[in-house]
Formats: C-alpha cells, structure tokens, sequence
C-alpha cells in the first residue's frame, strides 16, 4: 500500500471544512497515515490557537452598559434615526429622553458588582428610571400618531408601570406582552394604537438581533471564543433565540440570562462549542444563574413600589 | 449569508468591530496599529456605504478592506525597509508540527512571515472563513487560494523548524 504523502494530508486537513471536501478512504485503511492525519489536525488546532490572543480586542470598558447601550439605542435611536417619527412628535423631546436613556447602562453597570445594601437601594431606582423614560418615549411617540389626553398619558405610564412591575414574576412573557397591549389598546385610540403595533413590529426584528449580538460579544468575551465558533455560535441562536413580542421587556431583563435560563438552548449552543470550552462554558451560565438570581431577589421584593 | 441592505456602516462597525480588530491586530501585529487601522477601515466604510446596498457578504468585504487598510499601513511604517525576496517554495511541506511547538516561537514565525502567507493563514485558521471567503478578500480564484494556503503552511513549517 502506498502511503498518503505530507502535501495529501495537508490539502486533505485544509479542506475539511469545506462544503467539498474529499472523503480520502485510504485513511480508513491506513491506520499510519490516519495517524499522520491526526497530527495534522492537531497542528491546525496549534495554529488556531496561536492566533488567539491577536484575535482579542481592547476589553470593554462597560460590557453590561455597551450592551444595554445597544438595546436603548435601538429602542430610542432608531426610531429617530430612521426618520419614522410621527411628523407631530417634538424630535428635540425624543432627543432628550434618548439622552437619559443612554445614561441608564452607565448606572446599571455599575451596580453589577455592588455591595447587596447598594443594590438594593440602587437598582429598584434605576430600573424605575428606566420605566418612567419609556413612558415618556412612548407617550411622545404616541403624541405625534394623535395628540394625547392627559387621561391616556396616566394611563399609558399605568400600563408601563405594571409590565415592569410584573415583568419579574410572570415567567409567561407573551401573556406579559398581550396584556400589556390590551391595556393600551383600552387606552389609545385607533391612529395611536396602530402607530404603537407599527413601532413594536418595527423594532422586533432589530431588538431580537441586537439581543443576539449582546449574547455573542458576552460569551465570546467570557470565554474567549475564536470568531469561527462566535459564528457557529450565532448561527445556532438565530435558528432558536426566542423572539419577544415586545422587545422593551429586554430593558429589564439581561440577554444573556435568557440563555442561561433556557436549558434546551443552553445545551444547544453547549454542543455547538469544541469540547474545550465546555468547562468555561458551564461556569460562564452558572455566573450567569447567580447574577440574575441576586438582581431578581432585590426586583422581586421591590415590584410593587417601582413605577413614580 | 444575510444581506446588508438595512444595515448601516455603524451597525457594521458595531458588529463586525472586534473580528476586523483581530484581523488588523494579526496583520500590523500591534494594538495601536490595528486601533488606527480599525478606524480607518470604519471610515473607509462609512465612505463607501453606497455600497451597502449591493453587498450581500459583508464579512468577506470588510476584511477585503481591512487588508488593504493594512498593507497601506504596513507600507508607510516599513517605507525604508527594502522588500524581502519570497523563497521558492517545495511542494513537500513536510511532516506538521508537534503538538508541544511553543506557542509564543510559532507567533514570532508568524510574524515574519511574509503579508500575502500571513494574510491568508489569518483568514483561514484566525477568522475562520471558508477557502471561497479568503478567496474574495485576496482577489484570487479558489483554485490559486488552496496552493496560498498550502504554501504559506509549508513555509510556516520550514521557518518553525529552521528558527
């Protein structure tokens, strides 16, 4: 039997990846050159990891805030941006409601990590914050469809109330959504209500990507993940990620913990992972648990005082 | 792969921030280089955004930008070096590399490589595109792209083991 050379062995090992890559059976029946294959892939695996540290960028500063960053801002902004805004609604209000909203990561990030009697204090406050620049998001949105009775704006910061109040303790997230809806529905007239289900059909697509995106940058951050498996990973969560029918529950929520709270996608994107992070894995979705247990606690007690 | 239409140059910078970052980072082999050519790859980028709209591979061409981004920076800084003659290379690349090779020596082989090897064992083993992808960002057939990829691993193999 004549043996596979190097140069087979490395075109065979540099194309096994690709859509047509050979089946060489001689490896099948040369148990040598099967060896030979296999210091060839480890070789590859050597060089995979040589590039590792290049591959890392400058560490963020503020992950929680970048991401959250991204989630208001592709709640505020790009309603903005997209110069979608009812002709009515005061840009410069828009503006300056964005502007807070942008400001809240900053609080939140910093009370990841906080003493319990800080977070405590703290978190119920900002959340509250949150919650009160939504309903002022809204209502001036909603103003520009059909200009607003006082009655409707204490009815719309009722109903934003109550979903962050409840968005806690109802594990159902879509009946959280529909009442949420049928509460404003009740409360605005046609022209607005339709200018809010275009606003949330608007924004579901991008929140659910941006949701995606802040799920990768934290994984690949926690454990360092080469960008082949970022993109193995993504492909698997755009196939499973679960869509929100209304993305501005995420403000309250941490992306991340919905994968850390959904096992048969956690263990999907586990088998997705080579066998080396899965180490790292488990204890990046156990850090995960631990986070978000110690945010519910303090939201749980706080639920019924949030809202102004 | 999706296409681009919706997505603009800072959503691209956002997404795409830290995999061009690590491109730039393994080409110019130093942060304040990959910083300075990151930014000019994003500014390139939000000068082409007319370009958007018919892109359907955004990752291929933005790392296709980033090379040249690269090579011009690269240039600039080794404007006095004079160019390094390419061996010719065997097509024997020999046997692989042991599994005990130094992590930190194999970098430094990397290093010296010359831009058109180190680029294409880049694209293939650090950002994992598929032989057609490294293929658009070099301008090559894939055909040229699998002897690239054969030689610059041989080459690697040589100078590991002669270094």
């Amino acid at each position: 039997m004549t043996h596979a050379t190097d140069a087979e062995l490395l075109e065979w090992a540099l194309l096994q990846e690709e859509p047509d890559a050979p089946q060489p059976p001689h490896l099948k029946e040369c148990p040598p050159c099967a060896a030979r294959y296999e210091a060839v892939l480890a070789e590859q695996e050597l060089l995979r990891r040589a590039f590792v540290p290049a591959a890392q960028a400058p560490r963020r500063k503020a992950g929680w805030a970048a991401a959250a960053a991204l989630l208001l801002g592709a709640l505020a902004g790009a309603v903005i941006a997209r110069a979608t805004v009812p002709p009515r609604a005061s840009a410069l209000s828009l503006a300056r409601v964005e502007g807070e909203l942008r400001r809240i990561p900053a609080e939140i990030e910093s009370l990841r990590d906080a003493e319990p009697s800080r977070l405590e204090n703290e978190y119920p406050r900002v959340l509250s914050k949150a919650e009160g620049l939504y309903a002022d998001f809204l209502s001036l949105y909603l103003d520009g469809a059909s200009p607003l009775s006082d009655a409707q704006r204490a009815e719309i910061r009722q109903a934003v109330d109550t979903l962050y109040s409840r968005v806690w303790e109802e594990e159902d997230v879509e009946k959280l959504a529909g009442q949420f809806r049928g509460a404003l529905q009740t409360a605005l007239n046609a022209d607005q209500f339709e200018a809010f289900q275009a606003q949330v059909l608007r924004e579901k697509e991008s929140e659910w990507a941006a949701e995606i995106d802040i799920v990768i940058d934290d994984l690949a951050e926690a454990l360092n993940l080469r960008f082949s498996e970022e993109e193995r990973v993504r492909d698997v969560l755009k196939a499973r990620y679960p869509k929100t029918d209304l993305p501005m529950l995420t403000l309250a929520q941490w992306p991340p913990d919905r994968l850390a709270g959904d096992l048969g996608l956690a263990s999907i994107v586990r088998g997705t992972l080579e066998a080396g992070y899965h180490a790292g894995y488990d204890a990046y979705l156990q850090s995960l648990r631990d986070g978000h247990r110690r945010v519910e606690k303090v939201a749980r007690a706080m639920a019924p005082g949030l809202g102004r | 792969m999706e296409a681009v239409r919706e997505e603009s140059a800072e959503v691209l910078a956002r997404k795409y921030f830290r995999r061009v970052y690590g491109f730039c980072r393994a080409l110019l082999g130093r942060d304040a280089d990959a910083e300075d050519a990151c930014q000019n790859v994003f500014l390139t980028v939000a000068r082409r955004r007319e370009e958007l709209l018919e892109i359907r591979q955004p990752v291929p061409w933005l790392l296709q930008i980033a090379r040249l981004t690269c090579l011009n920076l690269r240039r600039e800084r080794d404007r006095l070096r004079p160019a390094g003659l390419e061996r010719d290379e065997s097509a024997d690349p020999g046997p692989p590399l042991p599994p005990t090779e130094n992590i930190d020596r194999l970098r430094t082989v990397i290093e010296r490589l010359p831009e058109r090897y180190r680029s294409v064992l880049v694209l293939h083993f650090q950002q994992g595109l598929s032989h057609a992808e490294t293929a658009q960002v070099l301008g090559l057939s894939r055909g040229a792209l699998r002897v690239l990829l054969h030689r610059a691993v041989a080459r690697l193999r040589q100078e590991a083991r002669t270094s």
